[in-house]
């Protein structure tokens, strides 16, 4: 989950403020004048000026440049469509839609899932601090650092040596970077064992968010343990679970520092995903107009996969 | 035993197994850093080391690859990029919010979305960006890329949080003369402090933990920020020195452990103010 709420703002997950109170900006307040005179604006342009300068222009730039050849920083001519097309038709589009799909699917599955799992296993119980640090320590060195230990593990002197003097000599032969698909499902459980931390506390916070009169209501008409967190605790925690779900679907479609750090997308680009494709043509092959073509297909994956969720943290916002 | 027992018996030991596989990459790490080299090659992994020699190794991580560098250069970019970004939102957030400028909705939407999209989008222009303009590979350069991915993020939880401030708290400084910064800086500023906090703590481990902008935006060791001095050590390498590799893993992670351990209550605390639903 990269950077967890840096890269992708969460305004659904934000409150409007201690006490819930309205934002509407424009709408005039009964009662209060309003401030409007022209140094007020100058409160807003290093905001302004530095989003827009940067990453608005970034945006606008990249897409232009998906209709080029440019290869690094000489002059480039518009092509038209011609870098899509041969997207269309690279041998590696399929290994990277698929890995990239795999991805997404597995980080919705697997962290979410673990982290609710260990989210109701661990509250009310004892040593849960205990468990909790454990849980969330992967979080807390950072994805570089998880890459390369779990490299290492993965690697000749790793597991594999493990395996192998335990008496498993099926496992104790495995590749595990370099065996394709296992290659991918290898960063995966790296992921997964950095992440489930960070979605168990985000599930802790909605547990305390759900009233307790309610589970006690349930337990006293005779509902309890499975059916109790089916019917009632899973239902109450569905914003949380929404916001957390669409956090990772965000940030697995853009894993680029973990994938970096323990394949670079190989052997032969087999583990490669579209952030890796996209630095890849930009940075190793200076292939620029191409890979600025591969990033505006990630956006459109990725603005597809959130629209329903921006739309709703957009009315949130707005209330 | 009774079933409620069981049932509890059971519940620990899947907990304890499961710390277990979260603890034991940690172990194994910290172990094998502490290894020479000749007794990481002679016994496997998993063995106690022979002797210690981790503060060696890690004096080798911190002068190897500029990762005592880009130790330096992250702690510069995350301090002084979590802040600036920090004080820039703050007066976007009160111009948007207490000066309630026309068009300040439209505004802040604008400031707010650009980071709705991948990260990938900005990386080639940038680059050529920061070439044209000169400040590719300077430290300039990515802080002034750190302060402006953190403004958005930063507006949108303090314009929140200035909102919630009574009016009646400026009305009555303008009465007594303040101007509209010093009422920011000594009303607002104070107020929103936790929420300053925990916004300082997520930028900076966000900083810290960027590698994808480091290799983008700067090449030479002097600049690079510490992820990337840590990547390009572990290509230096080329695994044929994984106790000194792993020693660097420890280095890297240190600020953030730190963080978590002197800052834990504080950060639970602070991910549900700030994530709340």
């Amino acid at each position: 989950m990269a950077g967890l709420m840096t890269t992708l703002p969460v305004p659904g997950v934000v409150t409007t403020g201690p006490d819930h109170a309205s934002v509407n900006d424009d709408a005039a307040r009964p009662g209060r004048r309003r401030w409007r005179r022209p140094t007020s604006y100058l409160f807003v342009v290093p905001a302004l000026v530095m989003v827009m300068g940067m990453f608005w222009y970034s945006i606008v730039v990249t897409v232009w440049l998906s209709f080029t050849n440019s290869n690094g920083l000489s002059s480039s001519q518009f092509i038209g469509l011609a870098n899509y097309r041969a997207l269309w038709h690279d041998p590696s589009l399929s290994t990277n839609v698929y890995n990239t799909v795999i991805w997404a699917v597995a980080m919705i599955v697997l962290p979410v899932g673990l982290g609710l799992t260990a989210a109701v296993m661990l509250r009310k119980r004892r040593g849960r601090t205990i468990f909790q640090t454990v849980f969330y320590l992967p979080y807390a060195i950072g994805f570089v650092t998880t890459g390369i230990i779990w490299s290492f593990l993965f690697g000749t002197s790793g597991i594999s040596v493990l395996f192998g003097a335990l008496g498993i000599h099926s496992l104790a032969n495995v590749q595990w970077l370099n065996d394709v698909p296992l290659n991918t499902y290898s960063m995966i459980i790296a992921s997964t064992w950095q992440i489930v931390g960070v979605d168990m506390l985000l599930f802790f916070v909605g547990l305390d968010t759900i009233d307790p009169q309610i589970t006690e209501a349930a337990s006293l008409d005779g509902a309890a343990g499975w059916r109790l967190f089916r019917h009632i605790t899973l239902p109450m925690l569905t914003p949380m679970t929404r916001v957390i779900v669409a956090i990772s679907i965000v940030n697995a479609l853009q894993a680029f520092n973990l994938i970096w750090v323990m394949t670079q997308g190989g052997p032969y680009g087999s583990s490669s995903t579209f952030a890796v494709w996209t630095y890849q043509q930009s940075f190793q092959y200076f292939k620029m107009g191409y890979g600025a073509a591969i990033a505006v297909v990630l956006t459109i994956f990725v603005l597809l996969a959130s629209i329903g969720y921006l739309r709703r943290s957009l009315r949130e916002v707005r209330a | 035993m009774k079933p409620a027992t069981i049932k509890q018996v059971v519940i620990y030991g899947i907990l304890i197994i499961a710390a277990l596989l979260w603890v034991l990459p940690i172990w194994w790490s910290v172990i094998n850093a502490s290894k020479s080299a000749s007794d990481f090659f002679a016994h496997p992994f998993y063995a106690i080391p022979r002797e210690f020699n981790l503060l060696s190794n890690i004096r080798s991580a911190w002068d190897s690859a500029g990762l005592g560098t880009g130790f330096i250069n992250s702690i510069i970019y995350g301090v002084v990029g979590a802040a600036a970004s920090i004080a820039i939102a703050s007066l976007a957030a009160y111009g948007i919010v207490v000066l309630r400028i026309r068009g300040g909705f439209t505004i802040f939407m604008i400031i707010y979305s650009g980071t709705v999209f991948p990260l990938q989008m900005y990386i080639i222009p940038l680059f050529r960006m920061y070439n044209s303009i000169h400040i590719y590979n300077t430290r300039w350069g990515l802080l002034l890329f750190y302060t402006a991915i953190s403004v958005p993020f930063c507006t949108l939880v303090l314009r929140g949080f200035y909102s919630t401030v009574p009016n009646e708290y400026r009305e009555s400084a303008m009465v007594e003369g303040a101007s509209e910064v010093r009422i920011l800086r000594s009303i607002y500023v104070p107020l929103s402090v936790s929420a300053a906090l925990v916004l300082f703590l997520f930028q900076f481990t966000w900083i810290w933990n960027d590698l994808l902008f480091g290799i983008v935006l700067s090449s030479s060791p002097s600049v690079h920020p510490v992820m990337a001095s840590l990547s390009s050590l572990m290509g230096l390498y080329g695994g044929s020195s994984l106790p000194v590799e792993l020693s660097g893993t420890l280095i890297a992670a240190s600020p953030m452990l730190v963080l978590f351990f002197t800052l834990r209550r504080f950060f639970t605390q602070g991910l549900s103010l700030v994530v709340r639903r």
